[in-house]
């Protein structure tokens, strides 16, 4: 019965192509439009480290001046990093954790030794060893270094793309990285990272970019002259002129994470975070209201509003575009079965019951819906590498389609024909038969 | 023309009139939000920059061998960009306008510690040469004189006590009296020693347009001899391409040196607006697709309509109707749907807006928004149903005696 039915809904398609190939269009672009603006979202909104994004935790202190009058409700009302020295002493103190991590960035001038290759500029993350494992970022060659080189040596891990760059691909742990920043001895190359932004940044957003060489932090903090990336905060004055004086500041600009043995540990985590600012207190600090927080990572990317902005915007336009097309498909079946509702009529007196009508009339519809659906997945392949191009490289992560989005793309627009199509097709059915044999 | 009849002519085919006015109504409620969003961008693409955008560029450059002397590297730097030919004017300073970096901090009217105005400002850095490099005029004041400029060594912290600010600056700094000649505090300082201001120009826009008061911005009179810095060179009117390939060309000379980038403020715009830009395109293509649907929508619906009504329309006829008002009563009907679609598209156009205003600031719908698309709807339906009323209009009398 179904083949005769699929048979029926061809035909009927062929008979009114016009009207068919409009429907299949106005779908087409609905949907098409609508994965384009669900891949970012998708991209922007997904956990990065399913396995233990639940313990995994960005600490947040308010340091700041009494004198200041903001006010603290939530972990966003507050800056996202901590000072130097906070970061240095919640390395020493005993906080309930598996795992702990510092980092921040900086910009070096790589300096490959094959004259083919030009001196190019490259982001550094420093960081300590157990960055690594915190993150779960895999190794090429190599692995992280110890905990002597910690303590200020000379080692670097570089990335995928670099070690291609320079090494065209081959095992370059223990070869030497030459830099304006001096010579380093690789330990390590890591995967291509393939998520899409590094989500641990204090403030993460869509088209940052990931660093390309990771190095102990010991071995660059306590340098001159001091470089540095990203966003740095300061709230009390201090002698511009001294590096002692600068990491002894008042200035917020070190990442901090820490990773749970399990997630009932964040009470716990937080007991020792305001101990350790009690503490502090006695020294002159943390005059403010105790304002300590724990954020893990799928709060942090909500935190930092990564999937709002443009992205919330263009997925609500697009939305609402595909409910125009649905509408429309909807006006345009009508159309279409009352046109043909004297071949239902003749089909309902021959003893077709109204469910065969209907049946039959639904599977014309969800035909239409899986072309439909495959335009618009092609349409969205093409506006993907069109949105690209839009928004430069920031979306460069964004705009691939993986198996999850093409199967959603599909049932997007199946789902979305057979919902316009069952008004129209039980319109069609419910006509009463005689009533249009006997105009014939 | 009498509505009455066309309404309960409607009132038959509900659903289907209902649904054509919901489409209607979205499609206003989104083209009216996305021009009202396109308008925002472009009035902020397009403000005075205070930049001459067609003819400065910078160039970024750092140093391989960093024992050398940054100063050194420097002075003979300027000088070569200044020989060059084409060159009107550069300035040295790493921050530089609609570049995505910025360097922020108050200044107050009053030392720490006593009462006063404080003010939130990114700033600029650069020599007295920095007013002839960007394209804003200092109304009130003057420029930095050569020995009013600190230099700066690598590491070394000094006093800067000459600043110019922009007039936003200065009206809330000194609402009620001029800004020049004052002593300002920066609270960063631990000393609290007064910068004078010497200058009040009119606008230059900072680092990130999309910061609140992209205007509220300083310049200070400071170089800083740096490994890593950038040259903002303003070039003779329509030379800009062959200026930068010789700045690029002579500071290559320099094996010392590598230049990591040289490029136009008008690609600083560009990449400065590209998500503004990119969320236009964006738009402007959903309204084009809208707008075509639309018409598939109202001419299928007329085209249903016209279909299943042969038979009426020939009854009219042959009672003495003439073929003119076929067409009226498919316009006024078109017309009646358009405007209830209208009606209630409005509503929603103003709660979409409001939603969109909450969660990402686009900033209140305006009534002429509301009016061209309202208008265009009108128009774009009183095409799409012509057509179909013309096709109606020529249905034969004859057709209400045949009974096919």
């Amino acid at each position: 019965m179904f083949g005769y039915y699929l048979r029926l809904a061809w035909q009927s398609i062929k008979r009114n192509y016009i009207i068919s190939s409009l429907m299949v269009l106005a779908l087409a672009v609905g949907v098409g439009s609508f994965m384009i603006t669900m891949t970012i979202y998708y991209y922007a909104s997904s956990d990065p480290i399913p396995q233990k994004s639940d313990r995994l935790y960005a600490i947040q202190l308010d340091a700041g001046d009494i004198e200041s009058d903001y006010e603290v409700e939530t972990s966003a009302d507050l800056w996202a990093s901590l000072t130097y020295l906070d970061a240095k002493n919640l390395m020493e103190e005993d906080l309930p954790v598996v795992n702990k991590t510092l980092h921040y960035r900086f910009g070096t001038l790589v300096l490959p030794e094959d004259k083919d290759i030009d001196y190019f500029g490259a982001e550094v993350r420093a960081t300590n060893r157990s960055f690594f494992s915190m993150f779960n970022v895999d190794f090429l060659y190599g692995g992280s270094w110890s905990e002597v080189d910690d303590e200020g040596k000379s080692v670097i891990v570089i990335t995928e793309e670099i070690n291609d760059k320079i090494f065209s691909g081959e095992d370059s742990v223990g070869r030497t990285l030459k830099t304006n920043d001096g010579d380093f001895k690789i330990v390590g190359v890591i995967k291509k990272w393939n998520i899409a932004m590094p989500y641990f940044e204090p403030y993460p957003h869509i088209g940052h970019e990931f660093a390309e060489i990771y190095t102990p932090i010991n071995t660059f903090v306590n340098r001159e002259p001091f470089s540095f990336n990203g966003s740095m905060n300061c709230w009390k004055p201090f002698d511009r002129g001294s590096h002692d004086a600068f990491l002894q500041a008042e200035c917020a600009w070190v990442g901090f994470w820490v990773e749970l043995a399990s997630k009932d540990d964040k009470t716990q985590l937080l007991e020792s975070l305001n101990n350790y600012t009690t503490n502090q207190k006695t020294l002159g600090r943390f005059q403010r209201p105790t304002n300590n927080f724990a954020t893990d990572v799928n709060a942090w990317l909500k935190q930092h509003e990564v999937a709002e902005g443009p992205v919330r915007l263009m997925q609500s336009m697009s939305f609402l575009f595909l409910l125009v097309c649905l509408i429309n498909t909807i006006g345009l079946l009508a159309a279409k079965f009352i046109g043909k509702s004297t071949d239902v009529s003749v089909r309902r007196a021959l003893g077709a019951s109204k469910s065969d009508i209907f049946k039959q009339n639904l599977i014309e519809v969800s035909l239409i819906g899986l072309v439909g659906g495959l335009f618009g997945l092609l349409f969205a392949v093409v506006g993907l590498r069109w949105v690209r191009e839009l928004f430069g490289d920031s979306l460069e992560r964004f705009s691939a389609l993986d198996p999850t989005l093409i199967i959603m793309g599909v049932v997007v627009a199946i789902a979305a024909s057979i919902l316009s199509g069952i008004y129209p097709s039980w319109r069609a059915a419910s006509e009463p038969p005689a009533a249009n044999l006997k105009t014939q | 023309m009498e509505i009455r009849p066309i309404l309960s002519a409607l009132s038959r085919t509900k659903i289907a009139v209902f649904l054509i006015i919901l489409q209607i109504a979205i499609t206003l409620a989104v083209i009216t939000n996305a021009v009202s969003i396109v308008n925002k961008n472009e009035s902020d693409m397009n403000r005075p920059t205070g930049v001459d955008l067609d003819n400065t560029f910078v160039v970024s450059i750092s140093t391989v061998n960093m024992e050398s002397d940054p100063k050194e590297i420097m002075l003979s730097e300027l000088a070569k960009i200044t020989a060059t030919s084409g060159v009107l004017a550069v300035t040295p300073g790493p921050v530089v306008p609609l570049s995505g970096n910025n360097w922020c901090g108050g200044l107050n009217t009053a030392p720490e510690g006593e009462d006063g105005t404080d003010v939130h400002m990114c700033l600029y850095r650069g020599d007295e040469n920095f007013a002839n490099v960007y394209d804003f005029k200092i109304i009130e004041g003057r420029n930095f004189s050569p020995e009013e400029i600190t230099y700066l060594q690598e590491g070394e912290d000094k006093h800067i006590p000459y600043i110019m600010v922009s007039k936003a600056v200065a009206d809330e700094l000194f609402p009620e009296e001029s800004a020049v000649g004052k002593n300002v505090y920066d609270g960063g300082d631990a000393e609290q020693r007064p910068k004078i201001i010497v200058g009040v120009f009119d606008q230059l826009i900072g680092g990130s347009p999309q910061r609140n008061n992209p205007f509220n911005m300083r310049i200070e009179g400071l170089v800083g001899y740096q490994h890593f810095t950038r040259y903002s060179i303003r070039t003779q009117p329509g030379e800009l391409p062959e200026v930068m390939e010789k700045v690029e060309e002579v500071l290559k000379q320099d094996p010392n040196r590598y230049v990591s980038r040289v490029r136009s403020m008008q690609e600083y715009k560009k990449l400065a607006y590209e998500t503004e830009s990119g969320v236009n395109s964006m738009l402007k293509t959903i309204v084009t697709m809208l707008t075509f649907i639309n018409i598939l929508g109202v001419v299928s619906l007329a085209w249903f309509n016209v279909n299943k009504r042969r038979k009426q329309i020939g009854t009219r006829r042959a009672l003495g109707a003439r073929k003119s008002d076929i067409i009226k009563y498919f316009l006024t009907e078109n017309w009646l749907i358009t405007s209830m679609g209208i009606v209630l598209g409005v509503a929603i156009a103003l709660g979409l807006n409001y939603l969109l205003d909450q969660s990402l600031e686009v900033g209140k719908m305006q009534p002429q928004f509301l009016v061209f698309g309202a208008v265009l709807l009108w128009v774009i339906g009183l095409l799409a149903v012509t057509i179909p009323a013309l096709r109606a209009s020529s249905i034969s009398p004859a057709t209400a005696t045949r009974s096919v």
